[in-house]
């Protein structure tokens, strides 16, 4: 025991005299932890902030090709890189922006673009045509680069040139109504000097970006924080009106809500369960949610190839037996309005005008089992006891599977399952515990499923054409991710009429076509549509005003979904604002 | 995890408590033991009434742990549902009683396979000695330089199919080393007690002085052994399924906490799908707690009773050089 | 000498088992590693990480070389510190990632296990001193009953009141957002602002630990002879308890301080979770979760080394420090 006697005294001294400097030295960093807490806060409002939700460490990749998943990559394009024309979600007005003007001509083929004059990269070198042609034409260097189609099996471009510095004109081997809105509306401008050189461009991480946009300057940057400066030169006069962005890192979804909640934060997508309490309460005159509705509708999605869901009755049915208003109200915390048996009503209202389409699409959806049962039974299905059978003798059972941490989807496949319960098909919600167990099965609708669309915003073209289209069709078994022709339906006419749609730029002539495909749609109802998802958005007007709001609406709320960002990143403006 | 941890519990020797007899009432020595001491006495009141929360599960719980009821989402706690319900109207009181099924189970059977493993290993190693103790401390060794935590993070992780079995499995995988250690030490200062040579020189074969001399003698340090890991195996185990690690479709306490964390409910002001499964958790670590300080007081009257010498000193500090 | 050349060679005999273990763990689980790795991601994690199969195969191996020509060169590239590429933090090297987060692991378990040793020991040599008084009755039980409680609990629970209701603390990261990590006062002052609140949660849940410890081996020392010896010469109360028991009970701890240490640098992947404090734990977690193996990998391998070096240190502590190992 004594032996250590000594060198006990010297470590317990040791740690003794560590212990108190440590102490000391807290006591002396939390002093100012109290009183500066709110003027580090207010401080740090000089920049628009922003958050994800359960991100990892940031990691400096500004490729706009590659690093979109990524946290740095969340708005790159639409703050270093521009798009060519915006076109909002929900076919809105296009917005001029590198192009300042566009024609067709040579039997609508060709599209003549007028680029800005004047624009500068921020390495000083000027933005030319010859930018705009290699940003167009850059799939020829690596597929990764392609925006427009340029290297896949459809390709439709015949030619793009450049005609001087400031003209681009693109021909397309045929027609195309839907170029603006769903291709070049995807394309974004990126230095030719640059990106020519680049070996590689999936691995390359453009770590010193060299852009044209609103924001086109590197401030800050550690693993969970960043921020990109206002261009100061940059080509639109008095814009931005914000001098920087800032996103910062949200481990959970609870350290993201506990930012916004406490100000932190002035804007996010995420989705927040009941946010009139978690959110709006804590300040309800700058707190606000934006729950776009704008969208394409979640649907119940079935193997069309399979009996008896390949039989139409038995879709209508569904459709029918489904209460889509508890669905909406319970399930989804009332943020996802239903839809009727289109599905077009939050995105694309003005493209179903036929008044009897509209009355048949409404009938359709609304909740009514004594007419789905009837529905039912007059094409050959019968009930033993309750359990429905269908015409080939066996029962009926539909299981829909979700992933068990989605809450929301999980509570609206429960009323749902209920729904389809009580016309005897037997249902319930089979959990699934992560992505990678549900994707698959889902995606290739192996297992029943809810889904969202991949359709184009422009025009509801890109929805028939997902759900209909021989030319989008994938077989039965196979997973639907290409086009989203995830139930495996395709209908020969519905193909006719889309070839027709996609060749004919007059708006009357595609408003009648699209009619027709309605009809169509509800002949065969291919999906069951359910309700809006909608475009989740949470901003403070405590440091900032002049949002993307319903009353002022110019498109996608959520920041990172480039073109739409890059408006809301030019027209928000400093300053706090109650009660907008 | 384990904050009460094997190196801060490291437990103290103790001479073996024999044939210890408590008049004439029919209950076994050591429970005899345990009661008189008021701490075991409370950790076993609290365990034993958890257990029986258990047990009866099916009986007091008031729906299916996973029954949804839109209707009633998100109610604080009331008569109705005594611990509130969850974001989507499941009880948590039912939850809270059904969990514990699995949240025991698991612990306890991964404590007891733990166990298993380190007191023949330990033991077996302490008594043969030479090269069969080289490998064995060897082995435990170089276990106990792997990190107990980011392993058991790793390889749930790489796992895909997480049930109970497995799970009981990698958990006693990475905590049986340290509790060899401990038992193999305390077997070492037995082997040499005059009983034990007395049956070697009768010639009795070895597996028979170690399961059948060596271990009814070390039952109180196994029985804390067993305990200790028991608990650390709750910790784990609730600790792994609030990452997320877990089998998440299972309904126990951890699983409870990981969704109340993950649907924010907490920051929401909705305490309760957070506090009753965590309150279950503490209070059965603490019971089991205070049931090993009560063992560690009944094997070591000293941490009860003032002024006594201890020889057991001398061998606490031995492992010092270890 | 002997003994600590035994000792050495331990150590080199428990990395080599560490990095097998590591080496083998993902081949252990059913299926083919690689394809068992990208079942577990998602088509937009494959998107978002192009290099992801080329990275597994040289990992893992491909399959396409027998399991030793792969632990060969897998042990190859360890020596030389080439853990490869995260794929979480694509294309940061592992090794960056883990010379990044371990620092602030250190930091945060030093701070917070010192002060949970000087408190634990100090409240259990009190409590020890005097038995059944307010300190053994009263304080001791609280501790216990705080720790019993898992780490994230008692994290959550300050997190929500200290940090978010009453706002005394920052809630989570290591640092400000809006200042660059260097050696400056501003950032300094703001690391150590960051880190008071899951200091508080691991003194909470960790003293708890050292109280019962401290006490059992403070009792054992009261009963020496030479405490018996001080008291009866007359010393005061307090200078024997903390001269001549205290100062002797507490070497025992002192060593499992040591060996706690190491181990809970890793080990706070907990307390790092609910305060989304950059750590090795919270890097080792969302490394697991993210499917990012060269990652998890890396940091088990450091992990595993820094107990040894943990161990290695109180090795030579011992030895400097015992007369008997060195004459032997």
């Amino acid at each position: 025991m004594r032996r250590s006697f000594r060198s006990t005294r010297r470590l317990a001294a040791v740690g003794v005299v560590a212990g108190l400097a440590v102490l000391a030295f807290i006591g002396t960093a939390s002093a100012p932890a109290a009183t500066h807490g709110s003027a580090a806060l207010t401080a740090a409002h000089k920049c628009l902030v922003m958050e994800g939700s359960g991100d990892p460490a940031f990691v400096k990749n500004f490729n706009p090709y590659t690093a979109t998943g990524l946290p740095s990559g969340q708005f790159i394009q639409g703050s270093f890189y521009e798009p060519l024309v915006v076109v909002g979600e929900g076919g809105l007005k296009p917005v001029p922006w590198l192009a300042r003007s566009w024609k067709w001509s040579n039997g609508n083929k060709t599209l003549t673009l007028q680029i800005a004059k004047g624009v500068k990269w921020s390495d000083g070198k000027p933005l030319t045509s010859l930018d705009v042609v290699y940003s167009l034409t850059a799939g020829q260097q690596n597929a990764a680069m392609d925006r427009i189609g340029l290297t896949g099996p459809g390709n439709n471009i015949q030619s793009i040139r450049a005609h001087g510095p400031y003209v681009v004109a693109i021909t397309l081997k045929t027609p195309d109504s839907q170029f603006i809105a769903a291709t070049l509306n995807r394309q974004f401008v990126v230095p030719q000097h640059i990106w020519s050189k680049v070996a590689d461009p999936t691995t390359f991480t453009n770590s010193n970006p060299v852009g044209s946009g609103p924001f086109d300057v590197v401030g800050r940057f550690t693993t969970q924080d960043y921020v990109f400066n206002k261009n100061p030169h940059y080509w639109q006069p008095g814009l931005p009106h914000i001098p920087c962005l800032e996103y910062v890192q949200a481990a959970s979804n609870d350290s993201a809500l506990a930012l916004a909640q406490s100000g932190q934060v002035d804007w996010t997508h995420n989705f927040v369960p009941n946010v009139a309490q978690a959110y709006i309460a804590k300040d309800p005159q700058h707190f606000h949610a934006f729950y776009a509705t704008s969208a394409y509708p979640i649907s119940l999605l079935l193997d069309d190839t399979q009996y008896p869901y390949s039989l139409v009755a038995f879709r209508k049915a569904l459709s029918l037996a489904i209460d889509r208003n508890s669905v909406s109200k319970l399930g989804e915390y009332g943020y996802a309005p239903p839809v009727d048996a289109i599905g077009l009503g939050g995105l694309f209202p003005q493209w179903v005008t036929d008044a009897s389409v509209k009355a048949q699409a409404k009938a359709m959806a609304t909740y009514n089992p004594a007419a789905a049962k009837q529905l039912l039974t007059s094409n050959g299905f019968t009930y033993k006891g309750s359990q429905l059978i269908d015409p080939h003798g066996n029962p009926v059972s539909l299981d829909i599977h979700v992933i068990s941490g989605w809450s929301d989807w999980v509570a609206s496949n429960q009323i749902i399952t209920k729904n389809l319960s009580d016309i005897g098909i037997s249902s319930k919600v089979a959990l699934e515990p992560d992505w990678g167990s549900w994707y698959p099965n889902a995606s290739s609708t192996k297992n029943p499923t809810l889904l969202w669309q991949g359709g184009s915003q422009g025009s509801p073209y890109g929805y028939f054409y997902a759900n209909m289209s021989s030319n989008a069709f994938v077989p039965s078994g196979q997973d639907g991710t290409p086009t989203g022709n995830w139930e495996h339906f395709q209908d020969p006419q519905a193909s006719a009429l889309l070839n027709q749609w996609k060749v004919t730029l007059d708006p009357k002539k595609q408003q009648a076509i699209a009619t027709q495909l309605e009809k169509l749609w509800l002949n065969e109802l291919p999906i069951v549509p359910l309700f809006i998802g909608p475009r989740w958005s949470t901003y403070s007007t405590k440091y900032f005003h002049n949002f993307d709001t319903p009353k002022n609406f110019w498109g996608d709320p959520i920041f990172s979904t480039f073109p739409d960002n890059i408006l809301s990143f030019t027209r928000i403006e400093p300053g706090g604002k109650a009660g907008a | 995890m384990a904050q009460l941890d094997p190196t801060a519990l490291d437990l103290p020797l103790a001479a073996p408590k024999r044939g210890i007899r408590v008049g004439r009432i029919p209950i076994p020595g050591w429970l005899a033991l345990l009661l008189r001491n008021s701490k075991s006495r409370t950790g076993l009141l609290i365990v034993v009434f958890m257990v029986v929360i258990a047990v009866i599960a099916p009986l007091i719980s008031v729906a299916h742990p996973n029954d949804f009821n839109l209707l009633a989402t998100r109610q604080a706690p009331s008569w109705h549902h005594l611990f509130g319900t969850t974001d989507q109207g499941s009880d948590v009181f039912s939850q809270v009683v059904v969990g514990a099924r699995r949240s025991l189970l698991l612990g306890a059977l991964a404590g007891a396979f733990a166990t298993l493993v380190a007191a023949a290993l330990g033991i077996t190693a302490a008594y043969v000695g030479g090269i069969v103790d080289e490998v064995v401390n060897l082995l435990t060794n170089v276990f106990l330089t792997i990190p107990a935590i980011p392993l058991l993070v790793v390889a749930s992780g790489y796992l895909r199919a997480r049930g109970m079995w497995t799970m009981i499995a990698v958990i006693a995988l990475v905590l049986w080393a340290f509790e060899a250690r401990i038992l193999r030490a305390q077997a070492l200062t037995l082997k040499n007690r005059d009983f034990i040579l007395a049956a070697k020189t009768s010639g009795e074969p070895t597996w028979r002085i170690v399961f059948g001399e060596l271990m009814p003698n070390m039952i109180s340090r196994i029985a804390a052994a067993f305990v200790l890991v028991f608990y650390i195996s709750l910790l784990v185990d609730s600790g792994l399924e609030f990452l997320g690690l877990g089998d998440m479709s299972a309904t126990s306490w951890g699983v409870t906490i990981y969704w109340a964390q993950v649907n924010s409910t907490v920051l929401q002001g909705e305490w309760w799908p957070f506090l009753f499964p965590s309150l279950a958790l503490g209070l059965t670590v603490l019971g089991l707690v205070l049931v090993l300080a009560g063992i560690d007081e009944v094997s070591n009257p000293q941490l009860r009773t003032e002024h006594r010498r201890g020889r057991l000193l001398r061998l606490l500090f031995g492992r010092a050089a270890a | 000498m002997r003994w600590f050349a035994r000792r050495l060679c331990f150590y080199v005999f428990a990395i080599w088992v560490a990095l097998t273990v590591n080496f083998l763990l993902p081949r252990l689980m059913p299926g083919s590693p690689i394809s068992g790795l990208l079942q577990h991601l998602s088509p937009a994690q494959l998107a978002a990480n192009p290099g992801i199969v080329q990275t597994y195969e040289a990992l893992l191996g491909g399959g396409h070389h027998s399991i030793w020509q792969d632990y060969v060169t897998y042990l190859h590239r360890i020596s030389h510190f080439n853990f490869g590429i995260s794929t979480s933090n694509y294309p940061t090297p592992v090794s960056e990632v883990v010379g990044r987060t371990l620092p602030y692991s250190i930091f945060l378990v030093g701070v917070a296990f010192i002060l949970s040793f000087l408190i634990g020991t100090g409240v259990g040599m009190v409590a020890a001193w005097r038995r059944g008084g307010f300190t053994d009755n009263v304080v001791v039980p609280a501790f216990m009953t705080v720790s019993a409680f898992p780490a994230f609990v008692l994290a959550l629970v300050a997190l929500y009141f200290l940090g978010l209701k009453a706002g005394w603390f920052p809630i989570q990261h290591a640092y400000d957002s809006n200042i660059v990590p260097g050696w400056n006062w501003t950032f300094v002052s703001s690391a150590f602002r960051h880190a008071q609140l899951p200091i508080i949660a691991i003194v909470a849940a960790y003293t708890g630990g050292w109280v019962l410890n401290m006490r059992t081996v403070m009792i054992n020392t009261i009963g020496e002879d030479y405490v018996g010896m001080a008291k009866a010469k007359g010393l005061k109360d307090r200078r024997v308890m903390t001269r001549y028991a205290g100062r002797n009970a507490i070497l025992p701890p002192l060593n499992g301080f040591a060996a706690q240490f190491a181990g809970a640098v890793g080990g706070l992947v907990f307390i790092e979770i609910v305060f989304s404090y950059p750590g090795v734990g919270y890097t080792l977690q969302s490394a697991v979760l993210g499917n990012d193996y060269p990652l998890a990998q890396a940091i088990l391998v450091v992990l595993s080394v820094c107990v040894i070096v943990a161990n290695l240190i109180m090795d030579v502590l011992n030895f400097v420090l015992d007369p008997r190992l060195r004459t032997s």
